[in-house]
């Protein structure tokens, strides 16, 4: 019975640091896939809805070279995220840099994913964390949460198509969180005071949602 | 027929508590020159006003070619050509300019030329193309007339024509006017508050004061030479007045310092002198005048 | 006859000095205001975007000639009134004040159509300065910074327009703009008639604006029924003409108080400038 209880002891212990282990090298994983991508360029069609800002959708083409150099080309004005986008490559690269540790388990979209959460090795930086739902067998981030300390969480959902190969993803989904931001009341132009009663009106406490969906990459 | 171009009978006009017209009657003959006398506030510019449609009548009826003004508003005006007290022209605009900004709406047909040809009739070729703002008053006047003549009006309107002219001026206007009576046949209502100027112009006059027509007809039967206004300055007025109770056919006018002033004939002037004389008065000095003339002196001096 | 009143009526305006003070404040204005956008218009869009740019990077050139157009606008329309009612108020009164109404007045033309042809040519006038406005505000602007989408700041957050969709936007707003600007003309007009001098309109016009203009702002019960009956409420709806989506109704009604306006001013006008006496 002793032998059993050290048995089963022994097995929790090694499970666990077997999962205290995994997390850098899921993460490592996941960024040598994206290493295989130098640069790359594709067409994008940007859905924002933000409030306090109204917008149609917008195509654009971005071009993106290692590290983090995105560019946007755009006929209209183009609103993306600052954060998660184009600096997610560079929170990765160096596994030196941060702490990354696994924390559980978690399906999405029918996958099972495994949920890195990564510290940054400097303390005053932006970054505060990042969570990572990392699909382990085709090395794919299905969801990132990034908490910056300057601009809050943002929440990034992954859908991969052709470029899967490559880490590429089909569709990004950033949800973040702007509440407090306020429009200058100086600048505004107060039209029909009182308004139309009964216009149901967006709540304007809702998270922002930018949808960027990719087509014709062109990898390296 | 009648061969009136303008009929006003009983016009009348008040503003606020003050009257300045009360049933004003007079006619207007075709080819008449037609003097509006009357001292100044005496409402000849309110009638002239009011007969160029620029202020309206309280009541009364007016009637110009033979249409009343306040239905036939329009074709009325088409053949008037007026200067209502003096001319006012857009300064920032040159002569010409103004002669066709007027001639456009005139309802004639004004081309360039017709303008051309009138700036050259009033003499003022030569300033044409000039702005009005350094104009003089004599050039403006003649401006004025321009305007007033160059659609042809059978009947034209002329409030005060001569006021601040020189010599020169005052006869060119004269001249001008019975130019356009004598050879162009056309009909001039003219106002002043100069006798002499309507004397040696009009044929028909009316006089008004404090807003009623006091007199109409032919200016030589109004001014009639022979009924005489004479001042006899003698050395005892007051023996010359009881002496003239022995004659009451003698109408006397005034007696003032000395100065009697009797109504009669011309030819009786010698005989009254002679009387006077043989009544022991000395004669220092006789003055006469037209009946009329020392009515409206005394009109405008009061 | 009434088109050559008319024709007249725009000649006088056009050889006046008066009338091009307007043309001239205007190029002046829009001159200083690109000027300084050229300089410093980053900074300005800054203060605009601030809220956003923790999160969010705008990437294109908000920096262009459709947000400077509509900045230009903006600023100016509410001094553009003066411009107006400076040549406006002054075309009866003026003529009355020169003596040269008493001229025009024996003319064979009704007093009617002496009203309506200076109703027609001022309206032209205003029609013009606005051309020029528009012509400097845009055209001058997208040659400057070129064209790109516009960011425009509404009560309810910023909308960002697409390029393509602007420019009947644009020509919207002045068409509504245009009879903001037609009512004020109206009322200076209808001011004149009433006076015969040249001031006295022009400095009436703007009292009654600053007047409405603080109705409209004091946030009173009080004034809730008068409100939306005054001309002043309704100038700025052009601006509705850049929410998304453009509220129609609101426009409209806009533009049917601001008609309702010059037709009673007109019809004020008309009764007064036919009885009127002109004694100068």
């Amino acid at each position: 019975m002793k032998l059993v209880k050290i048995f089963l002891l022994l097995l929790i212990i090694s499970t666990t640091v077997s999962a205290q282990d995994n997390g850098p090298e899921l993460v490592k994983g996941v960024y040598a896939k994206m290493k295989l991508v130098t640069k790359y360029a594709a067409d994008v069609h940007i859905d924002a809805d933000i409030p306090n800002l109204k917008m149609r959708s917008v195509d654009a083409k971005v071009s993106f070279t290692q590290p983090d150099k995105l560019k946007v080309n755009s006929r209209s004005l183009a609103v993306l995220p600052k954060q998660g986008f184009a600096d997610f490559g560079k929170i990765i690269s160096d596994t030196s840099d941060f702490t990354a540790v696994k924390t559980g388990d978690e399906v999405l979209k029918g996958v099972k994913t495994s949920i890195v959460n990564i510290l940054p090795g400097d303390p005053m930086g932006d970054l505060i964390l990042a969570k990572l739902w990392i699909d382990p067998v085709q090395k794919l981030v299905m969801r990132s949460q990034l908490t910056y300390r300057s601009s809050g969480t943002v929440l990034i959902d992954y859908t991969y198509g052709s470029q899967k190969k490559y880490g590429l993803p089909d569709l990004l989904r950033f949800t973040m969180d702007i509440q407090g931001m306020k429009i200058p009341k100086a600048m505004m132009a107060d039209l029909h005071k009182g308004k139309k009663e009964g216009v149901e009106k967006a709540d304007p406490n809702r998270p922002a949602v930018i949808q960027v969906s990719f087509s014709n990459y062109a990898v390296n | 027929m009648s061969d009136s171009i303008v009929e006003v009978r009983g016009l009348t006009k008040a503003y606020g508590k003050f009257q300045a017209l009360h049933e004003v009657n007079f006619e207007v003959h075709r080819g008449d020159v037609f003097g509006f006398l009357g001292p100044n506030g005496a409402g000849k510019s309110t009638t002239i006003r009011i007969l160029l449609s620029l202020i309206s009548a309280d009541s009364g009826t007016l009637s110009i070619f033979g249409m009343p003004l306040a239905t036939h508003r329009r074709e009325i005006l088409q053949k008037i050509g007026c200067i209502v007290e003096k001319p006012d022209f857009y300064k920032y605009l040159s002569a010409r300019r103004n002669l066709e900004i007027f001639g456009r709406v005139s309802g004639a047909d004004i081309s360039k030329r017709n303008v051309d040809a009138m700036l050259d009739f009033v003499g003022l070729n030569g300033r044409a193309n000039d702005k009005l703002g350094g104009f003089s008053h004599g050039m403006r006047q003649r401006l004025g007339l321009a305007q007033a003549l160059l659609h042809e009006p059978e009947l034209i309107v002329l409030d005060e024509p001569t006021t601040g002219l020189d010599p020169q001026g005052i006869i060119d206007i004269r001249k001008l006017i019975l130019q356009l009576s004598r050879e162009q046949g056309k009909t001039v209502i003219l106002s002043s508050h100069l006798l002499s100027e309507i004397e040696i112009i009009a044929n028909r006059m009316v006089i008004i004061n404090k807003g009623r027509s006091l007199a109409e007809g032919a200016v030589k039967e109004l001014l009639n030479a022979e009924e005489l206004v004479v001042t006899f300055e003698v050395n005892d007025g007051a023996k010359a007045i009881a002496l003239l109770q022995q004659r009451p056919e003698v109408q006397v006018r005034e007696l003032y310092d000395n100065r009697l002033t009797l109504q009669i004939n011309r030819e009786e002037v010698p005989a009254m002198n002679q009387w006077l004389q043989s009544q022991g008065l000395l004669i220092y000095a006789i003055e006469s005048k037209r009946k009329l003339e020392d009515y409206f002196l005394k009109l405008v001096n009061n | 006859m009434f088109g050559k009143a008319i024709y007249n009526e725009f000649i006088k305006i056009a050889t006046k000095p008066r009338s091009y003070l307007g043309l001239v404040a205007i190029t002046v204005l829009v001159g200083v205001i690109l000027f300084a956008m050229k300089i410093d218009g980053l900074t300005y869009i800054g203060f605009i975007t601030a809220g956003f740019e923790q999160s969010l990077l705008f990437e294109g050139d908000i920096l262009n000639g459709n947000l400077m157009g509509f900045i230009v606008l903006q600023m100016l329309i509410i001094h553009v009134p003066l411009l107006i009612a400076l040549v406006t108020g002054d075309l009866i009164s003026g003529e009355a004040a020169m003596g040269s109404l008493r001229m025009l007045a024996t003319r064979p033309l009704s007093r009617t159509q002496i009203l309506l042809s200076k109703f027609v040519a001022g309206g032209l006038y205003t029609f013009l300065i606005l051309l020029w406005l528009g012509f400097m505000a845009l055209g001058v602007s997208n040659f400057m910074f070129g064209p790109g989408d516009l960011l425009v700041l509404n009560s309810d957050g910023l909308v960002v327009l697409l390029q393509d969709d602007v420019f009947w936007r644009f020509l919207s707003g002045f068409g509504i703009a245009y009879l903001s600007l037609l009512t004020i003309a109206t009322l200076s007009i209808t001011l004149s008639c009433f006076s015969d001098n040249s001031i006295g309109p022009i400095v009436a016009t703007m009292a009654i604006i600053m007047l409405f203009t603080l109705i409209g702002s004091l946030d009173v019960p009080v004034f809730d029924a008068v409100r939306p009956l005054l001309f002043t409420t309704h100038m700025a709806a052009w601006r509705s003409f850049f929410e998304d989506p453009v509220d129609y109704e609101a426009i409209r009604n806009s533009a049917l108080i601001l008609v309702a306006h010059i037709v009673v001013l007109l019809g004020i006008a008309t009764y007064h400038f036919k009885r009127k006496d002109i004694l100068s």
